[in-house]
């Protein structure tokens, strides 16, 4: 006990020598999750790349931190072309790179062949490909740049075509994958033009230091157009990947905000006023192989919808604060409910019978796909259980490494198998396009001609109800008639952080919070 | 013995060449690839990914190509990380790894060996049993369970060191404290159990009797005999030990949020981040091979019976 007490006296005495660093302000420290991926917002898909770039970055659009929808950014002003096919956005004078150089129209022009250029290889490509004219041939090698319809009218003048009147155009583009990237370093660099030596940002924030695995400095830009805002001095992101450890940093107040929570703590934090839960943007449900017997019957598959009681579900085994899911897009003000096949097991039997499988009498034993997790472990066990009982059928669990299950997943060689999906945008369009015939994402072969008929057309509708009725009667296609996916519960986001001490944050169902509107009070 | 430590260095170039070429083609076997993500990517752009990256190539080419760039020093870029290499993400990890490995293997040894040769001395005695408890349940219990255990107690509870970091801060060196102490404990233990093991076998051998019989004082008898044989497992124990440490701390380091090597080494096979896997792998094997060669030299020198020249 001595020797350990004189151990800790002389690491005491060490630690008394390092320098402690003056500041005039405390910085925001936030637990990040991952090692950030890249800072090159054409090379990114993750969401620890994208909270970093929303104080570095900004697009034409930016997001209000409180409704998560677009706010003027770059551009101070937009006109829609009656078609709502050409949109014409005109730049703010005062918007320049930290180097000084002004963001031009030209620049956007260039970001964005940047990202469709096949040789950038950039993961998110598909998302400006899908919405703008000539950009899918260009991205597909099937055309040169030229075909890409975007240019620029003049200095501060951005103009493109869309490929139908796609009302969400504009929440789109608060996405990074529309942002311009310092073209004019990009060239002088190459590959090198994210190095904190090197990198240029447009954003409220630049960024000061890099350290992989250590830690990500940003620091507040003299040269932000909108530089007076309230917002602090510096942020520091934190790689930190164990969530007990995220809530050990935060409680000892290393850290001002946890981005993610333990489940199994959440019973103990709810009481706090500095935690946050809400609703997601965000679904859990499970494919089903449609072209493989008995799974082929749309009658099995309702049944097996109707069979399980989501409600306990997220009361008894996830308890985050997930909400019970009758559809597959989660709740959007404006967009009708779906009726989705709840928990009815007098029905659930019924269909069974109809089906040729009276009390589950021979019907084969089924396989339930997830990924290795504690968490997804638990929702197959509970849904195997709940099957078993109620329609007398057996299910077996197998669970996949994460890359051999998403291979397992793409290839459809599943009976049924656990997926999510976060929406890119406030849209239902996000989740509803997974599933026309081919993509790459349906790995259930789910195949309606009328659903992809509606999806198609849906896109484009100038006028928005409309199209949302579209949109709606393609998803009762695909939940309550076909039921090719069994919708589970919508994903709850959890956050720590201490309101009352910061301002600019909000909860969204989006989860995102511009890190450069958050200040100390 | 110079003669022999060059021929082992020369013989580790065709054992790594040997574990490059076998790693290359097996972790290409497991399904699935690097730019696997849940939001599949579409065909078109897979394809455009894969052709950057030379994965489209026949698989001899891209191995060729693998060993050109090796030869030249270059463990090419992560599949994963965009803005930086292999070699700067691992070279740059790879002393944070050393310095905890170093710092856990030396507590490891000095308190290890001089309990466990304690205990093996004074065996069967209160001493013995009550360290050779502690050393089970050093052995037994994870670092999964040992390091949020120390990290509640020690930060939140007693506030006398930070929960985490790396030599940052204000709180410096003490941040050293617990992801070393929690890396330590298994093998405090465990070479507690193998030097106890060894000295009491070697109080039994003859030239111990013998020793004792010419009346040698038991003080000198310990530390000039008994020391000397019972470090002999402890040598060959030490090199994969500290090789494991050094990849093998990944909860540890992810716990403590040690900027090391072990989360790449786990990390990229998860990712089939390809060219990351070969690196780890590669610096790996090295350590392995250097430390097997250190053992060696040092048992030539505690055992008298063996000899290189």
């Amino acid at each position: 006990m001595k020797k350990a007490i004189i151990f800790i006296l002389i690491l005491l005495a060490f630690s008394a020598c390092t320098p402690g660093s003056v500041e005039t302000e405390e910085p925001f420290i936030l637990g990040n999750g991952t090692e950030p991926e890249t800072l090159d917002i054409h090379l990114m898909s993750g969401v620890p790349e994208h909270r970093i770039v929303m104080g570095l970055f900004e697009g034409l659009v930016t997001t209000n931190p409180e409704t998560a929808l677009p706010v003027p950014g770059v551009a101070e002003s937009w006109t829609i072309s009656d078609d709502a096919k050409t949109y014409t956005f005109t730049l703010r004078d005062d918007a320049v790179w930290s180097d000084g150089v002004p963001v031009t129209a030209q620049q956007f022009v260039d970001s964005w062949l940047r990202i469709l250029n096949p040789e950038t290889a950039a993961p998110y490509a598909w998302f400006p490909a899908q919405l703008i004219a000539g950009a899918e041939a260009y991205n597909s090698g099937e055309a040169g740049p030229e075909a890409v319809q975007a240019r620029a009218l003049d200095e501060k003048t951005f103009q493109f075509e869309t490929l139908g009147p796609a009302p969400y155009v504009v929440k789109a583009l608060t996405h990074y994958s529309f942002w311009a990237v310092p073209t004019h370093t990009v060239e002088e660099f190459g590959s090198d033009w994210t190095r904190p030596e090197n990198i240029v940002s447009n954003g409220p924030y630049t960024l000061a230091e890099w350290s992989p695995q250590e830690r990500l400095v940003l620091e507040k830009s003299d040269s932000y157009w909108d530089a007076n805002k309230a917002s602090t001095d510096q942020i520091v992101f934190l790689p930190v990947e164990s969530e007990s450890t995220m809530l050990a940093m935060y409680q000892n107040d290393e850290m001002d905000w946890a981005t993610t929570v333990p489940s199994e703590q959440i019973d103990e934090l709810k009481v706090q006023d500095d935690y946050h839960n809400n609703p997601a943007f965000i679904t859990y449900y499970y494919v089903l192989q449609t072209e493989v017997p008995p799974l082929d019957d749309p009658r099995v598959r309702i049944a097996l919808s109707k069979a399980i009681d989501r409600v306990k579900l997220v009361n008894e085994v996830t308890r985050g604060g997930q909400v019970p899911a009758d559809g597959l897009v989660p709740p959007i003000s404006g967009y009708g409910e779906v009726k989705g096949n709840r928990l009815n097991v007098a029905e659930a039997q019924e269909l069974l019978a109809e089906a040729g499988y009276p009390n589950g009498e021979g019907f084969p034993e089924l396989e339930i796909l997830y990924n290795t997790s504690e968490g997804h472990k638990k929702v197959a066990e509970y849904i195997q259980q709940q099957w078993l009982e109620t329609l007398n059928i057996n299910v077996v669990l197998k669970n996949e490494e994460w890359a051999t299950y998403l291979n397992t997943r793409r290839e459809g060689t599943f009976q049924i198998a656990r997926a999510g999906w976060a929406g890119d945008y406030y849209d239902p369009n996000t989740f509803l396009d997974l599933f026309i015939s081919g993509n790459s994402m349906n790995g259930g072969r789910y195949s309606n001609l009328e659903y992809d008929r509606l999806i198609t057309e849906a896109l484009q509708q100038t006028d928005d109800a409309s199209r949302l009725e579209m949109l709606n009667e393609a998803e009762s296609l695909l939940i309550g008639e076909d039921q090719a996916i069994i919708p589970i519960y919508y994903y709850a986001v959890n956050n720590l952080i201490d309101l009352n001490e910061w301002s600019g944050w909000y909860r969204n169902v989006m989860d995102q919070h511009p890190v450069g509107h958050v200040a100390s009070y | 013995m110079s003669g022999y430590v060059i021929r082992r260095i020369l013989g580790t170039i065709p054992t790594l060449f040997i574990i490059v070429t076998i790693c290359f083609f097996f972790i290409r076997l497991a399904p699935g690839g690097p730019f696997d993500r849940e939001k599949a990517i579409p065909e078109n752009i897979l394809r455009n990914i894969e052709e950057k990256y030379n994965l489209d190539e026949p698989i001899v080419v891209q191995y060729a190509r693998y060993v050109y760039s090796l030869l030249r020093g270059d463990l090419g870029p992560s599949f994963r990380y965009a803005d930086r290499s292999v070699s700067e993400y691992l070279f740059r990890s790879l002393p944070n790894s050393m310095l905890l490995a170093s710092l856990a293997m030396g507590i490891a040894l000095m308190i290890g060996i001089s309990s466990g040769v304690i205990a093996g001395y004074k065996r069967n005695t209160l001493y013995d049993y009550s360290f050779m408890l502690f050393a089970v349940f050093g052995v037994s219990v994870p670092s999964f369970v040992i390091g949020p255990l120390f990290m509640y107690f020690f930060s939140l509870q007693w506030g006398l060191l930070p929960t985490s970091g790396w030599l940052s801060g204000r709180a410096g060196v003490l941040t050293l404290v617990l992801p070393v102490i929690s890396l330590a404990l298994y093998y405090v233990a465990t070479m507690a159990r193998l030097s106890r093991a060894s000295t009491i076998e070697v109080l039994q051998s003859d030239y111990i009797r013998t020793a004792n019989a010419k009346g040698l004082s038991p003080s000198y008898i310990l530390t000039k005999h008994v020391l000397k044989g019972a470090l002999l497992p402890i040598a060959s124990y030490f090199g994969p030990t500290f090789a494991a440490m050094l990849t093998g701390s990944v909860v540890i380091e992810t716990i403590f949020r040690v900027p090391g090597i072990g989360v790449f080494f786990v990390q990229s096979a998860f990712n089939r981040d390809y060219t990351m896997i070969m690196g780890t792998v590669i610096i790996y094997s090295t350590v392995l091979i250097v430390m097997n060669l250190l053992v060696d030299i040092i048992y030539g020198i505690l055992d008298p019976r063996i000899s290189y020249s």
